[in-house]
């Protein structure tokens, strides 16, 4: 919420900004609070694996805009 | 389903689709980024609430205290009936009926044979060939604990930390942290904020706290060797546990 509130505050608006913000803060937090239970980390394992896809998939684009100058989205 | 796991679940659920609609709302229709962004972050929040919730205990935390209580009222009843006074020697599963468990010798004895072979599974047992040594051997909280370990941990310092961190502050969460220190046939554990209070109970010289009794058990399985709770302190927030290797 903090970081959206910055962020909005600065009329950022590039969403995958916010985004990879969310990520690196959802990992550093669950990496804080492990060992967790077996079943919330199956939750957690889940989630990060979509999120860690989602990353990957921001970082590949900016790797097109910058190589190609096309941006996707 | 307990009610805080309800609550959770129902939060979950309810955040994750706000989320999703707020984040489509805003990206298709009212085309503004931070609305977008602050309904990922709400899945983000759902997601996390679900796996809050189903990490709740099936039984309350009241129901397990009696239940430790109720037992240990009963070992302490047997402890005082019969005199023991002699600390508890924590065995591993290979020396045992299959689980770790404690033996407190009847007579006390400073220097106190190790058990050549498997002991029996009952209460009164015979440890070693002279008429004095028979003792109790009783299953504690630490004999269960260790069937929460997926499998036997190594003898090392590293592998023995990982274990005790892995139960104690991971799946039954009694303490913040575990610090091991190992050398020379004695066993230095740290417990950071143990949730579980120390009481001044008869069993507790014995057998040690709940707490010190895990440890030991884990301990005792992952050396494979006979352990005793030399000392145990606390101050300040924090459980230090010496044990002591029978060698």
């Amino acid at each position: 919420m903090l970081t959206t509130a910055t962020l909005s505050a600065y009329s950022e608006k590039r969403l995958d900004l916010y985004v990879s913000l969310y990520i690196v803060e959802y990992f550093i937090l669950t990496l804080l609070h492990s060992p967790l239970n077996p079943k919330a980390k199956k939750i957690i394992d889940i989630t990060g694996y979509a999120l860690f896809t989602v990353f990957i998939i921001i970082v590949a684009m900016k790797v097109i805009e910058i190589l190609y100058g096309a941006r996707l989205l | 389903m307990t009610p805080t796991e309800t609550s959770y679940i129902l939060l979950g659920l309810g955040l994750t689709s706000t989320g999703v609609a707020l984040s489509s709302t805003s990206y298709f229709i009212l085309r503004s980024t931070p609305l977008t962004a602050l309904g990922i972050s709400t899945i983000i929040l759902g997601m996390v609430s679900l796996a809050l919730g189903r990490s709740q205990p099936k039984i309350p935390p009241e129901a397990s205290t009696i239940l430790l209580e109720s037992g240990l009222e009963n070992i302490s009843a047997i402890i005082e009936e019969l005199g023991l006074t002699s600390k508890a020697i924590y065995l591993p599963s290979s020396m045992t009926s299959g689980q770790p468990q404690a033996l407190i010798p009847i007579h006390q004895n400073p220097y106190p044979p190790k058990p050549k072979t498997t002991l029996p599974k009952r209460l009164i047992v015979k440890y070693a060939p002279n008429p004095e040594d028979i003792g109790l051997l009783i299953t504690t909280p630490g004999s269960t604990v260790t069937n929460i370990l997926g499998s036997k941990p190594g003898p090392a310092m590293g592998d023995l930390e990982a274990a005790l961190s892995s139960v104690l502050t991971g799946t039954i969460d009694l303490a913040d942290a575990i610090k091991v220190t190992m050398g020379d046939g004695r066993i230095i554990v740290e417990v950071s904020n143990p949730r579980l209070e120390y009481r001044s109970m008869r069993v507790y010289e014995c057998l040690g706290s709940p707490i010190a009794s895990m440890v030991a058990s884990i301990a005792t399985e992952a050396l494979d060797k006979a352990v005793v709770i030399d000392r145990e302190e606390h101050k300040r927030g924090k459980l230090m546990i010496e044990l002591k290797v029978l060698e």
